[in-house]
C-alpha cells in the first residue's frame, strides 16, 4: 500500500496539471512535477491509499488502454514518485 | 532602526551595527512610521537556542514549527547552531539570530538572510520573485532570467558597458506584480552579490530566459515553455494560501507577456542583439 506524503498539492493552471509541496513539512522537495490526465488521475487516487494493481485497473477503467499499458505507466509513475520521495 | 517602503509594503529592519548594508538600502528608506507591520531583527549572539517545537528536514536547513512560530535553522559540523530565523504566520515578526562564533561574514550572511525573509513576506501580498535581472531602457522594461551561474551578471555588466543609459532596477531577485492587467517589476535593497537596484517600477514588456550558447540567438517560446520556465526560475511560497495567488499569476504573466529563449555568448554583442530583438520584436520599433 502507497498514498502520497502530506504537503503537496495538485492543481490546474491553464491546461497543465501542477504539483508543488507547501508547508513546512515539505522541506526535501523544491522542485515541481507537471502532469499529463492519466498522472493526475493516478496523483488523485494516491491521495488514499493504494496498490499499483488498484492505479492500473483505474487507469483501464478510465482511458482507452490495455492493462499490460496501464501496468506499465503507473509503476513508471510509482518509479518518479519514489524519486522524488513523494511516497509514503 | 530603519523603515523602509518597497512599493506599497512598508517595513522595519533592525540591522546589525556597522553593516554596510544600510547605506546600501536609503534609497527605499522613509521617515514615516505609519502602516509598519512587518519589523526585522537580526540579533548577533554567541549561541543559538532553539524554540521547542517539532523538527522537520534531515539535512541542513531544518524547520521547527510551532504554535507562534516557524523556525529555520542551519547547524555546523559539530551540530551547534550557526544561524536560525524565526517568523510568525503573516510575518508581522521575523527575528534573524547570527552565531558570531560560528559565522565569518555576519555582515553578508545578515543581508542573504533577511532577504530571504523578505522575499517570503513579499510573496505573501502577491508578488513573484523572479531569479532575474530587471532592466530598463528609456522608460521599457525586459527581464533577462536564469538560474544563479548562467551568465546573467555578466550579461547585464555587458548591457550596461554598451548601453550606459540602461538601469538596472534589480540584478538578482526583482519582483514582479501584475496591476491592472499589466505586469510590472520593483527593484528592492535585497538584488544578490553586487547589490545593483534601483527603487523604481516599471512595465514589463519581455522575459528572456538566458542560455549559454556559441552563437547569439533568440527564439519565442510556446505558452507552455514559457510558464515552464517561469515556475523554475522563480520562488515560490510556503503557504497554501500565498501558494494559490502564485499560480495564478504565473499563468497570467505567461499568458500577458511575450517569453523568449535568449541563446548567447560571452561577449558584448550578445547585448547588442537583445536590445535589437527587443526594439523590433517586443516593442516593434521599426526605427
Amino acid at each position: 500500500m502507497m498514498k502520497i506524503k502530506e504537503g503537496f498539492v495538485l492543481r490546474k493552471v491553464d491546461k497543465k496539471y501542477i504539483v508543488i509541496p507547501v508547508g513546512v513539512e515539505v522541506i526535501e522537495f523544491t522542485g515541481m512535477m507537471t502532469l499529463n490526465e492519466s498522472g493526475k488521475t493516478l496523483f488523485e487516487a494516491l491521495q488514499k491509499e493504494s496498490t499499483a494493481e488498484a492505479l492500473t485497473i483505474k487507469l483501464v477503467e478510465t482511458y482507452d488502454v490495455t492493462y499490460d499499458e496501464a501496468l506499465s505507466d503507473v509503476l513508471d509513475f510509482i518509479k518518479t514518485l519514489k524519486q522524488y520521495d513523494l511516497l509514503v | 532602526m530603519k523603515i523602509y517602503q518597497v512599493d506599497q509594503i512598508r517595513f522595519s529592519i533592525k540591522w546589525s551595527l556597522g553593516s554596510p548594508y544600510i547605506d546600501k538600502s536609503n534609497k527605499y528608506e522613509i521617515n514615516d512610521l505609519d502602516d509598519v507591520s512587518h519589523h526585522f531583527k537580526t540579533h548577533i549572539v554567541n549561541e543559538i537556542i532553539l524554540p521547542k517545537g517539532k523538527i522537520y528536514g534531515s539535512k541542513n536547513p531544518y524547520r521547527i514549527k510551532n504554535d507562534q512560530t516557524t523556525s529555520i535553522y542551519s547547524i555546523d559540523k559539530l551540530n551547534e547552531v550557526k544561524l536560525l530565523m524565526s517568523y510568525d504566520d503573516n510575518y508581522h515578526h521575523i527575528n534573524l539570530y547570527l552565531n558570531k562564533q560560528k559565522i565569518k561574514n555576519i555582515y553578508e550572511t545578515e543581508y542573504i538572510f533577511l532577504g530571504i525573509m523578505f522575499l517570503e513576506m513579499m510573496m505573501n501580498y502577491g508578488y513573484l520573485p523572479l531569479h532575474a535581472s530587471a532592466i530598463e531602457i528609456n522608460n521599457d522594461a525586459f527581464l533577462i532570467s536564469a538560474p544563479s551561474k548562467t551568465g546573467k551578471s555578466t550579461q547585464t555588466r555587458y548591457f550596461k558597458e554598451v548601453y550606459p543609459n540602461a538601469c538596472v532596477i534589480n540584478e538578482d531577485k526583482p519582483l514582479l506584480k501584475i496591476e491592472n492587467k499589466q505586469v510590472y517589476v520593483i527593484g528592492s535593497m535585497f538584488s544578490g552579490a553586487h547589490v545593483e537596484n534601483e527603487n523604481k517600477k516599471s512595465i514589463v514588456k519581455g522575459i528572456y530566459f538566458l542560455n549559454q550558447a556559441n552563437d547569439n540567438q533568440i527564439l519565442p517560446l510556446s505558452k507552455e515553455d514559457f510558464f515552464l520556465n517561469l515556475m523554475k526560475n522563480t520562488l515560490r511560497p510556503k503557504e497554501i494560501r500565498a501558494c494559490e495567488m502564485f499560480l495564478h499569476n504565473v499563468d497570467v504573466i505567461s499568458k500577458s507577456l511575450s517569453g523568449y529563449r535568449f541563446e548567447a555568448i560571452n561577449d558584448k554583442i550578445a547585448s547588442t542583439h537583445l536590445l535589437n530583438h527587443f526594439r523590433k520584436e517586443v516593442l516593434h520599433d521599426e526605427n
